[in-house]
């Protein structure tokens, strides 16, 4: 009964479908990539050995970022901002907006604790042998650090997908939305709902898939050579 | 070749270093020797200028080392650590070559130095092993094949015999010789009395962060028991 009913939505919806799909992974992408860019650069500035005079603006943007919730974030960047710097943005523009600068602080709070976390001798050994800085983050540091916070940053390229679906209470035809739009067509929540709860699962299966493909080829360089 | 002057270091309100003045002539083995929490190791970082914020002056060659270039510095001063801290994410052969490149090496040359280095020091084997793959005494020669890449004319080793086995111990102590012998100054900190006696040369006690004894061995004969370093050898 469930699968016929998911058969015949995606039969009957099938191009409304992939384009909410489509929608779904540009936005996810376009956020995704203004979070790891951001992320990297402020998790960069806020690290331990590497504290700047931005370090305390980084902190208090990731510590705003983190303690509000997304979709405020989002009615704000919609519905407020236009108000207040008189500039209009359509729901995508402002979807990209909200999923980027919000990934940014946690991407920035994942990369900080992986630079952390390698041991200060690694600082010091490319010291003596002349790495400059910009050198060692990039030769010594980031590559060590990667290793260890790759579960986190795929937790967070998942979470971001997910958290993806509320741009549909600005109108954005995500899958979330196209699902909704089904909905009030066919007067069937539970297909179109199922539907698109199997396509989040295939895209986020897919991503952890590739995930632990990339942990395990970098353990078995690290660990067992 | 190397001079510190009236050097001081102090962390968090703490005097790690008090006015320490020692010299590493050209060709000489110098060991730093005290117990745990002498300042032996404080004061080879300084030398190594991973302390800086020393009061008094370091000087290599009569130039002072906060004013070397670190393309410069790095070609004055090899540092080996405790830890040897090698690169966990690179093979022992690109721990070799990775530092030369930074350093405007070209890539074919740092290839060769870095493959004759680790042949010399019975490492081929290993060439493309990772660092976790290795024993401590295998990741010390590496260590020590990483710094020689950058030919340094002064090598500092931070307690090199602490990691290892008796056996490992012997052999690093007949590789530093040879290193000697080939020009290259030795500076070492231990608390390991049977090594230090097997490269006497230069001694310098440290108790509390202050040079409390030196001793310029002739011969390689052994301080009287008399003296503070004499004592502290006889007795570790």
């Amino acid at each position: 009964m469930m699968f016929t009913k998911i058969i015949s939505i995606i039969h009957t919806w099938g191009p409304l479908l992939i384009q909410g799909m489509l929608m779904t992974m540009i936005v996810s992408c376009c956020g995704l990539a203004i979070g790891l860019c951001g992320g990297t650069l402020f998790g960069i500035g806020s690290c331990r050995k590497l504290k700047t005079l931005w370090t305390p603006l980084i902190n208090f943007y990731t510590l705003v970022i983190r303690g509000t919730p997304v979709y405020v974030q989002l009615l704000i960047v919609y519905y407020a901002l236009p108000e207040l710097i008189n500039i209009n943005l359509g729901p995508l523009q402002a979807g990209i907006i909200v999923l980027g600068f919000n990934s940014i602080a946690y991407v920035a709070e994942i990369i900080r604790s992986g630079i952390n976390a390698v041991p200060g001798g690694q600082w010091d050994a490319a010291y003596v042998l002349g790495y400059p800085r910009i050198k060692t983050l990039t030769l010594i540091i980031l590559p060590q650090a990667f290793k260890n916070i790759l579960p986190a940053l795929i937790n967070e390229i998942i979470a971001l997908i997910k958290e993806s679906s509320i741009l549909a209470s600005i109108g954005l035809l995500e899958i979330t939305r196209v699902a909704m739009n089904i909905t009030a067509q066919t007067l069937d929540p539970l297909g179109a709902y199922l539907c698109v709860a199997m396509i989040y699962l295939f895209l986020t299966t897919t991503i952890s898939f590739f995930a632990k493909k990339i942990e395990k080829k970098m353990e078995f360089a690290h660990d067992h050579n | 070749m190397i001079t510190t002057k009236n050097v001081g270091l102090t962390i968090k309100h703490k005097t790690i270093i008090d006015n320490a003045s020692i010299s590493l002539p050209k060709g000489s083995i110098t060991a730093f020797i005290g117990k745990s929490g002498a300042g032996k190791t404080s004061l080879l970082k300084c030398i190594a200028q991973l302390y800086t914020n020393y009061s008094g002056d370091i000087a290599y060659q009569g130039v002072s080392l906060k004013t070397l270039p670190p393309q410069q510095r790095v070609h004055a001063i090899g540092y080996v650590f405790q830890q040897f801290n090698l690169f966990p994410h690179l093979t022992v052969l690109e721990n070799c070559i990775q530092p030369q490149l930074v350093n405007g090496t070209s890539i074919a040359a740092a290839q060769k130095k870095a493959d004759d280095l680790l042949d010399a020091l019975d490492l081929a084997p290993f060439k493309k092993s990772y660092p976790s793959a290795l024993s401590g005494g295998q990741q010390q020669r590496v260590a020590i094949a990483r710094a020689l890449a950058l030919e340094p004319q002064v090598l500092l080793f931070d307690e090199p015999s602490s990691a290892l086995d008796p056996q490992s111990t012997q052999a690093l102590a007949s590789l530093l010789k040879n290193l000697n012998q080939k020009g290259i100054t030795i500076g070492f900190c231990s608390h390991d009395v049977s090594f230090i006696k097997n490269l006497l040369d230069r001694v310098y006690l440290l108790e509390n962060g202050k040079i409390i004894d030196q001793y310029q061995a002739t011969d390689s004969q052994m301080p009287p028991t008399s003296s503070p370093i004499g004592y502290f050898l006889s007795h570790g």
